[in-house]
């Protein structure tokens, strides 16, 4: 009990909302756009009257339309940058098609941070093994930009990237320079062939066997659609990676972000504030999270 | 401890409402009764369980949580211009406030039901009283439909029991409660020694009421892992998700955001939600963690006897008050799931 209230303490620090309380978002100003793949969109947003998001990586925001509603979006920039926070929303809802049709300079309103995310601190010193499924690569993604910032923090750097074809690639740019650069190694396949991709082909569980992992003093963190979590997690128990180096982050459907609608609850957990970040130990007993 | 005629209830109510909204239940025709503002003409008519507990002037079926006009937003908290006080409180449904308080409270305090919920009275009405299924039923105490209701042990803040006779012992369940006795007091004389008894004998009389089902024998069943998923899953094949279960429970908190009206001026409504319809954990990819009757029949069961005790201090989310097996058409409330759970596996 005393440990779930821990957790719970630590998703209410930083939490912003409009005067109007919890619920109220706060309007905030789209500053740029960028369409990544036919689905996903990027967006830069700024929050009003000088306020920083101060998130931690791997936390999330609710974005709001006002007359269409709410939607959890992971936020995928890292916790230093101040300023302005960014966010790829796949459009595949009410709220997440509208946010497409948005311009820069439009308003939407935030709440947030919300949830649990990742203790990078308490990985210093560690070796990094990043494996993000699809979509999944986006939280990821603030993950690999605050291991490069602070480069010398942590051992080596290596990032599975398995998502569909080649048109659904994100952060294509920077994929390019986390590839090019000799601290870090970053590794895709694809589940299809296609006459544009002479990379690998494969699920991404095959990226695993090959890697030398060092199990004791390795992090694994995984983010993807809900099928791949259990075979990405066999190939690294082989690996004899332990239950509490092995970071998960859950997707639920989360509609109110503070532990109050009941939504995204996973047994006696609430994911919305004691997660989306577990660690797999944490897992036991949650029968109902992978 | 205080007595008070029950022909003197409505007038002794009535005097709170210098600085209380006062509710109580009245009737709306022979077999219905609700919770309802009162005057001096009402009708009271409490005794027995409503259909729909106290916890819904709380947590209504569905609330603004703001509004919004092009582009800028106001929260919607406060809706009663006094606090509530609500009379006619069954001890099951004390319990269920409490229950609710701690949810509502924990952490993220939420707005709306702290609004209605702050400086609020409970007050609750158990002993010999009518089962509600007439009218003047607080007059009535000596027809056929008199019927003992458990007194509350706690968590109320004024508990009035009615006696046999025309009379009924109020007493102090907290420190505003005790404040509010002694502040409306001209309807109240004073206790004698016997009264006391009599309250120590009630009490011994709730605690001789027979149990439905035995709730906390099911959730050790649960908490030992004994009942598998192939029990749930013939539960399951009768739901036919109506969420009549969800929706009259106590202690029942999820809800829906919706908007209403267009992007440039409207509200956003919470409205109660229940883990038995579809699509409540269903995610924008399409993926359902609980995608079938079983998992979200288990699930709901579960959550009461297994999850809220892990999560509140070993204490279940169900307070036997039996309204979802009242609610349920096809027989699988909690405690009717209970006696076949037990039958199976105890």
């Amino acid at each position: 009990m005393t440990e779930t209230m821990n957790k719970k303490s630590a998703a209410r620090e930083n939490f912003k909302c409009g005067a109007g309380g919890l619920y109220d978002p706060l309007q905030s100003e789209i500053v740029s756009m960028q369409k990544l793949t036919n689905s996903e969109m990027f967006f830069e947003i700024r929050l009003p009257d000088g306020l920083s998001l101060e998130h931690q990586n791997g936390q999330f925001v609710e974005v709001s339309i006002f007359g269409i509603g709410e939607a959890p979006i992971s936020i995928c920039s890292p916790f230093t940058q101040k300023n302005t926070f960014e966010l790829v929303v796949r459009a595949t809802g009410s709220v997440t098609d509208h946010l497409h049709t948005l311009k820069p300079g439009a308003k939407v309103g935030i709440r947030g941070p919300m949830g649990r995310g990742f203790d990078m601190n308490s990985w210093k010193g560690k070796d990094l093994l990043i494996i993000g499924g699809g979509i999944g690569l986006v939280p990821l993604r603030s993950i690999i930009k605050t291991a490069i910032a602070h480069r010398d923090d942590y051992g080596t750097i290596t990032t599975l990237y398995g998502t569909r074809n080649s048109s659904e690639i994100l952060f294509k740019d920077e994929i390019n320079e986390w590839q090019n650069r000799d601290d870090m190694t970053f590794d895709i396949t694809l589940d299809q062939e296609s006459e544009d991709w002479n990379g690998k082909v494969g699920l991404i569980t095959t990226l695993i066997p090959p890697l030398n992992i060092d199990s004791k003093n390795t992090i694994a963190i995984i983010t993807g659609p809900p099928i791949m979590y259990k075979f990405v997690i066999n190939e690294l128990k082989k690996k004899e990676l332990t239950e509490d180096n092995i970071i998960v982050s859950l997707e639920r459907m989360m509609k109110c972000g503070i532990g109050k609608c009941g939504h995204c609850a996973i047994n006696q957990s609430y994911c919305c504030i004691e997660g989306p970040v577990y660690k797999l130990s944490e897992c036991k007993g949650l029968t109902e999270a992978l | 401890m205080k007595i008070i005629k029950r022909d003197d209830l409505n007038n002794w109510l009535l005097s709170f409402e210098e600085c209380y909204t006062v509710y109580a239940p009245v009737a709306l025709d022979k077999n219905n009764r609700t919770l309802a503002l009162i005057n001096e003409k009402t009708d009271l008519s409490p005794g027995g369980q409503l259909p729909l507990g106290p916890i819904r002037l709380f947590f209504p079926e569905c609330e603004k949580l703001l509004k919004y006009k092009n582009g800028q937003s106001s929260g919607i908290t406060k809706t009663f211009s006094k606090p509530l006080l609500i009379f006619g409180c069954s001890a099951a449904d004390v319990k269920a406030i409490k229950f609710s308080d701690r949810f509502f409270n924990t952490d993220f305090v939420d707005p709306n039901y702290e609004s209605r919920r702050q400086n609020a009275v409970t007050i609750v009405y158990s002993g010999y009283v009518n089962n509600g299924s007439s009218k003047n039923s607080a007059n009535n105490s000596n027809s056929s439909n008199t019927e003992f209701e458990a007194l509350a042990f706690s968590d109320y803040d004024i508990q009035v029991v009615s006696l046999e006779n025309n009379e009924c012992l109020v007493k102090a369940g907290s420190d505003p409660g005790k404040e509010l006795i002694e502040k409306f007091n001209s309807k109240l004389t004073s206790a004698t020694p016997d009264t006391y008894n009599l309250w120590n004998e009630l009490e011994v009389k709730t605690r001789e009421i027979p149990k439905e089902a035995d709730i906390k024998k099911a959730a050790k069943l649960l908490a030992h892992d004994k009942v598998e998923d192939e029990f749930w899953d013939e539960i399951g094949k009768r739901c036919i998700s109506c969420g009549g279960c969800t929706y009259v429970c106590p202690t029942c908190t999820c809800f829906d955001v919706y908007d209403r009206g267009s992007k440039n001026e409207g509200v956003r409504l919470r409205c109660r939600d229940s883990c038995l319809l579809g699509g409540f954990t269903r995610e924008a990819s399409r993926h359902n963690p609980r995608g079938s009757d079983g998992k979200r029949t288990k699930r709901r069961i579960e959550h009461k006897l297994l999850y809220d005790p892990m999560r509140w201090d070993g204490e279940t989310g169900c307070i036997e008050c039996g309204r979802c097996d009242n609610a349920c058409p096809t027989g699988i409330g909690m405690y009717n799931v209970v006696k076949e759970m037990l039958k199976k596996y105890d």
